[in-house]
């Protein structure tokens, strides 16, 4: 039998124990992530191992999630009509938002990357990108790949998919197309909460009329999911504060993994999240630590070692020709004034909403303000508003950190997707000020009218025309199609952009600087059945004001490549071209570019793949 | 009831009188006609929006009302949603969706496109894609009715544009309009006057032609049903509620189509017999400003003044009014032509027209009776009574109208809510004659279905209507043109450029090219199309079979065209797409012009050749 009180002790030993282990799972993280490993070698264990780090995370997060929410304290059940305006609302706003714009890569060439780490996830468990892939033997092998810089939960997530429904590009689109939805529901049990089904419905609204979100939705990028898990660690954040034990700090602590592994600046969020935990500590009067969240620490070690990688590889930066640095005060006063023009802009060319930005500026003014004036009482703040203020901190922080990114222009179509969780700082804030107003005006009531007519009067036609995306991709689908248009076969691609989009369809493609280099292989493989054409893309700039069209410099090939033009569109004031490689008359002072390959090992391969 | 104490004593209904003036003033007195449109380009979509929401709204007030539930139906109601899916089905099976009248269909299209990319209620002449997107460059105001534009471009807005979604819209409006009618027959007699009356429409190949067409015809009967069933109820209940929803109806169809606003008639006369009943202005604060609501439609009617050919009296040579008495006659025997063709070519139904001329005068004399007996007559005939005069008011107009004849393959479709009346008339008259033998309802049905089988569905099978409508044809040959060549970045150079740029392609008229030949030439020179191509049509010589390029389509000889496409739709007329293959500078050559043999002929002569031409090439078929 064991005595009592010699267990009396325990309750207070437990907790200082596993803060003990907690305190050396973050130094061993510490010292794994960034100095154990030299750059290669993070590299390598990134490469082979992060997918299942990952993997150990998001299993982890899920039994979590299914413990918190067979434990809840909450079992509220939304009453029918209230149900039936919910789903009504998330349904409409996910059709228009989902039907107005062709689902497609919205970003050069982020998503390709994404979904080409994703590939190599989904058929090696291989946490690269792909540079060179041929189809060998009957599989489409990958080559050549490099360890990409963007965090891995979009990538693997998107290999999930591939893993349950099959290998299929389009997988990433339903994902962020469910994305979407699902953020859409979160969103209307934040907005509940916070003021009932007016709260909920009009945070659905503001945010399901936003056409940046929209434009993300039929996007293959990370930033649904960055949204979707910021979300929802608020609302884990919540429940933890609600009720601090074990099963939901776990869920909040890997949620809140995952959401750092989702972008790479969420990595802010372990501050709030940090807060937040200490927060409830204080509220249980008690140290509460579950298992997962000693562990937490070991799992971030990826994103650590992601980061080393990263600052050793400036290419990666891409920085323009007279940046030296990504994040300087010297980008501030630039990115302000765009950020300001971004928010305030009236017309159709950006994805911004222009009425979320004014009314919730001046809502997150007043909720501040209330905020201050309450700063003695703000430990007694009930949960959810106490989880979206960290997380509000949090989201100010980031796009404060932005502000001195090198590529952070928010009125740039490519960068205006960082805007999104500022938006959904405003959105709150519209939601929290109007509720307050709701004791005097039935001012959400108002808001509903007026987000209803704002949805058709601006985002309608901004979503209709959409010109914030057409940004390159169309031409990159343009010469998909044309291929596709040919005959069945096996092609090749010279590519005058990224060989990616190419590579993500199992089609092999080279850039046209390699093709100039090999080009002794490629006349070789003209008169071998390998491929069945040799195709190239190239485009044309206008010399004047008059036009007089010539082919871009760096894209030309040399003369003795005989060409056949295939196809011609023209893309803005670009033309772009797909020919079809007819002869190769190597000159005679050729240099071969490497010797036949004659023995297994010879070919300039990273890593046979399995 | 003494209206002067009336009025002092409601103050209600003198702000109603006051609101009625001040839109008698906005909509016909104070603001000039290019006002009127520049007024209608910025609010005239706004307008529309306002008013359909209201009415959404008036209808949930009134189905809360009734305190409707959704219930399961029992086994009856199943046999009726059987019937009207059934014959809703037939209605859309035989005919393939396109744009059957044009330039109706096409310009209610391309004004739904301006107000879901715009929010304007314009119709756009050019439009380019310039870095993607495809952008409307030159707008303008339409003629016709801004509420079927508007649920189109609703339908854009919740599902992308399409040019496809207007059929949606009518395949909806089918389902729907055979409801209502089912539910008029019922409410005026009873169930089995309802499954007639559904039979009855069913067996009108002209509603299966507009059911799987783009115009606004399906859209006008069924708001004139939804006002009719509005009003019986209003004239049971004499509520604000339901007086609301009915002047919501009919505010809304007046926008539908021009000669709706004729509709008023039994609206108004329902409201003051209404009124007269109670012994006070049934007038709630909503009602007080709906004049306001007519000031678009009259504003919009503004553009008959602004642009005489707005009436488009030139396309029929020999009429100088849009309406005259003298036209009666000629009219009315096109009625007869239209009405009683047993040939199936003129989308008519036979049975429909044989029963339901027989049972009108019935029906009008019934209705008489019950307008001179108003005082005492009970709400459902008086109703009836009412409307029976809007559809007279109607039908009159149109046999006064230049361009009233009905089997015109352009203007059948204007006799849609006559035969919509016909139906009515039969099922009125039906129970007026014959109260007694319980089989009569059941005969007239066997009658139908024979009339249905033996003559409505062959018509509709075969559809001659519709493919002997060329231009209809051709429009549906670009269609596929278009199918066939997706990328859609080429420039259609077409006098019928409105068809291409609904279609989101580039397209500009002949003029235009003839007289900007050097912005062609700066174009074709630097690919900013990826082909150029051009519709024409071409008249064929009957003596010598050669082809020659009719007037207006004729670009000269400064373009060298390819074939692409031809094809010919009718006897000695070929329609052809060639692709431009080489400009010649300088100056643009006037095209040179050799008098087809066809421009000298009367239109009568011309058919007449055609026919015999006909006759010949059936003769000489291989």
């Amino acid at each position: 039998m064991t005595d009592p009180a010699a267990n009396a002790h325990l309750p207070l030993v437990r907790p200082l124990l596993r803060l003990a282990l907690f305190g050396c799972a973050g130094i061993a993280a510490a010292f794994l992530g960034f100095i154990a490993f030299s750059v290669d070698d993070s590299r390598r264990i990134l490469r082979f191992g992060g997918y299942y780090v990952i993997l150990l995370t998001f299993a982890l997060w899920l039994l979590a999630l299914w413990r918190a929410y067979h434990s809840r304290a909450d079992r509220t059940v939304l009453p029918r009509r209230e149900l039936a305006a919910a789903t009504g609302t998330i349904a409409l706003f996910a059709v228009v938002a989902l039907t107005h714009e062709t689902f497609r890569s919205k970003i050069l060439y982020d998503e390709y990357v994404l979904q080409s780490t994703a590939y190599n996830l989904h058929f090696f468990r291989d946490n690269s990108a792909i540079v060179r892939g041929y189809e060998l033997g009957g599989v489409f092998l990958s080559i050549d790949s490099y360890v990409d810089k963007r965090p891995g939960f979009f990538p693997f997530m998107v290999s999930l998919v591939h893993d349950i429904a099959g290998y299929r590009p389009a997988n990433a689109f339903a994902l962020n197309a469910a994305l979407f939805v699902l953020t859409l529901a979160l969103v209307y049990w934040v907005g509940r909460q916070l003021n009932g089904w007016r709260g909920g419905l009009l945070a659905v609204a503001l945010l399901g009329s936003l056409p940046l979100l929209a434009q993300n939705a039929t996007g293959a990028g990370m930033e649904l999911l960055n949204f979707c898990m910021l979300v929802l660690a608020m609302i884990l954040g919540a429940a933890w504060l609600r009720q601090p034990d074990e099963t939901r700090l776990s869920a909040f602590v890997l949620g809140t993994v995952l959401l750092v592994q989702s972008r790479y600046e969420s990595a802010i969020y372990v501050l709030p999240a940090a807060v937040a935990i200490v927060w409830g500590w204080w509220r249980a009067r008690r140290l509460v630590l579950s298992w997962p969240t000693i562990l937490a620490p070991l799992l971030l070690v990826p994103v650590a070692l992601q980061q080393k990688v990263v600052s050793h590889s400036p290419v990666m930066w891409e920085l323009r020709a007279n940046q030296t640095s990504r994040f300087s005060l010297d980008y501030l006063a630039g990115n302000l004034r765009d950020a300001w023009a971004f928010f305030m802009a009236d017309g159709l060319v950006l994805a911004n909403s222009r009425a979320v930005a004014i009314v919730g500026g001046v809502a997150l003014l007043l909720v501040a303000g209330r905020l201050v004036a309450k700063r003695r009482t703000l430990l007694e703040l009930p949960p959810l508003p106490a989880s979206l203020l960290l997380f509000g901190g949090g989201i100010l922080a980031i796009t404060t950190l932005m502000m001195f990114y090198y590529w952070a222009a928010f009125n740039d179509p490519m960068a205006s997707r960082f805007a999104l969780p500022m938006y959904l700082l405003l959105v709150l804030a519209i939601v929290v000020a109007l509720a307050w107003a709701d004791r005097k005006v039935p001012a959400s009531l108002v808001g509903l009218v007026a987000a209803a007519a704002f949805t058709l009067a601006v985002s309608s036609p901004k979503q209709a025309s959409h010109f914030y995306s057409h940004m390159g991709n169309d031409e990159l689908a343009w010469e998909q199609r044309v291929v596709e248009s040919r005959p069945p076969g096996t092609r090749l691609i010279l590519s005058n952009k990224s060989t990616l989009p190419w590579m993500i369809t199992a089609t092999p493609a080279i850039l046209l600087e390699r093709a100039r280099a090999v080009a002794d292989r490629l006349a070789e493989h003209l008169h071998l059945p390998d491929f069945t054409e040799i195709l190239v893309t190239q485009s044309m700039r206008p010399t004047s004001a008059e036009g007089q069209y010539q082919l871009v410099p760096e894209e030309a090939l040399p003369d003795w490549f005989h060409l056949e033009l295939i196809a011609e569109r023209r893309f803005g004031t670009k033309l772009a071209r797909v020919s079809r490689v007819v002869s190769i008359d190597l000159p005679a002072d050729f240099k071969p570019s490497t010797p036949p390959p004659v023995a297994a090992g010879a070919a300039p391969v990273d890593r046979p793949v399995q | 009831m003494n209206l002067i104490a009336l009025v002092r004593g409601d103050r209600r209904l003198q702000v109603f009188a006051l609101v009625a003036f001040t839109a008698i003033l906005l909509g016909f007195v104070v603001i000039p006609p290019n006002e009127a449109l520049a007024l209608m380009t910025l609010g005239g979509y706004w307008a529309m929006l306002g008013t359909f929401a209201w009415f959404v709204w008036s209808l949930w007030r009134v189905t809360r009302a009734d305190g409707w539930r959704p219930t399961r139906p029992s086994a009856g109601q199943w046999k009726i949603v059987a019937l009207i899916a059934g014959c809703g089905l037939l209605l859309l099976v035989h005919e393939r969706y396109g744009f059957k009248i044009l330039m109706d269909e096409i310009m209610l299209l391309d004004t739904s496109m301006g107000m879901h990319f715009g929010k304007q209620p314009l119709y756009a002449t050019r439009g380019h894609d310039l870095q993607g997107a495809f952008q409307l460059l030159d707008s303008w105001l339409d003629k016709r009715p801004l509420f079927q534009p508007f649920l189109v471009s609703t339908l854009h807005d919740l599902t992308g544009y399409r040019p496809e979604n207007v059929f949606a819209l009518n395949t909806a409006l089918i389902f729907g309009l055979l409801t209502l009618v089912y539910r008029l027959g019922r409410r005026l007699v009873g169930v089995e006057a309802g499954v007639l009356a559904v039979l009855l429409l069913t067996s009108l190949p002209l509603l299966a032609q507009n059911a799987t067409g783009g115009g606004f015809e399906l859209l006008n009967l069924f708001m004139i049903l939804l006002t009719y069933l509005l009003g019986l109820r209003y004239a049971e209940k004499r509520d604000a509620v339901s007086q609301q929803a009915l002047l919501l109806s009919a505010v809304l169809l007046a926008q539908t189509r021009y000669e709706s606003i004729l509709f008023l008639i039994p609206v108004g006369l329902l409201v003051l017999w209404a009124w007269w009943k109670e012994g006070r202005p049934v007038l709630d604060w909503g009602a007080v400003f709906m004049p306001l609501l007519f000031v678009p439609a009259a504003l919009h009617q503004k553009v008959f003044s602004a642009r005489e050919s707005a009436w488009e009296l030139a396309s029929q040579p020999g009429f100088d009014r849009p309406f005259a008495l003298h036209y009666a006659p000629d009219n009315f025997s096109h009625w007869l032509n239209f009405f009683f063709d047993t040939t199936g070519t003129h989308s008519n139904s036979l049975v429909l027209s044989a029963l339901g001329w027989l049972a009108l005068p019935f029906a009008i004399l019934a209705s008489v009776k019950v307008l001179t007996r108003f005082r005492t007559a009970a709400p459902v005939p008086l109703t009836a009574a009412f409307f029976t005069l809007g559809f007279a008011a109607h039908s009159l107009l149109m046999l006064v109208y230049f361009w009233g004849r009905f089997d015109d393959p352009v203007i059948r479709r204007l006799s849609l809510p006559l035969n919509l009346w016909l139906v009515i008339a039969v099922v009125m008259a039906t129970a007026e004659l014959f109260q007694r033998p319980w089989w009569i309802w059941r005969a007239l049905m066997g009658v139908v279905g024979l009339g249905c089988f033996a003559y409505s569905l062959p018509s509709m099978s075969r559809h001659d209507y519709s493919l002997d409508y060329y231009v209809g044809s051709e429009m549906e040959w670009r269609r596929d043109f278009i199918a066939a060549h997706p990328e859609k970045d080429y420039l259609f150079i077409d006098n019928n450029a409105l068809i291409w740029i609904t279609h989101l392609v580039s397209a500009t008229p002949i003029p235009q090219v003839l007289a900007h030949k050097d912005i062609i030439i700066f174009n074709y020179q630097n690919h900013t199309f990826g082909a150029f191509y051009v519709f024409q049509r071409y008249d064929v010589d009957p003596a010598t079979g050669r082809q020659i390029v009719q007037k207006d389509d004729d670009l000269g000889p400064d373009f060298e065209l390819q074939t692409v496409w031809e094809r010919r739709f009718t006897p000695l007329t070929v329609s052809r797409i060639s692709r431009l293959v080489a400009i010649k500078p300088g100056p643009t050559t006037p095209p040179p012009r050799v008098a087809a043999p066809l421009e000298k002929m009367s239109p009568a002569e011309r058919d007449k050749v055609r026919q015999e031409y006909f006759d010949q090439m059936v003769k000489r078929l291989p």
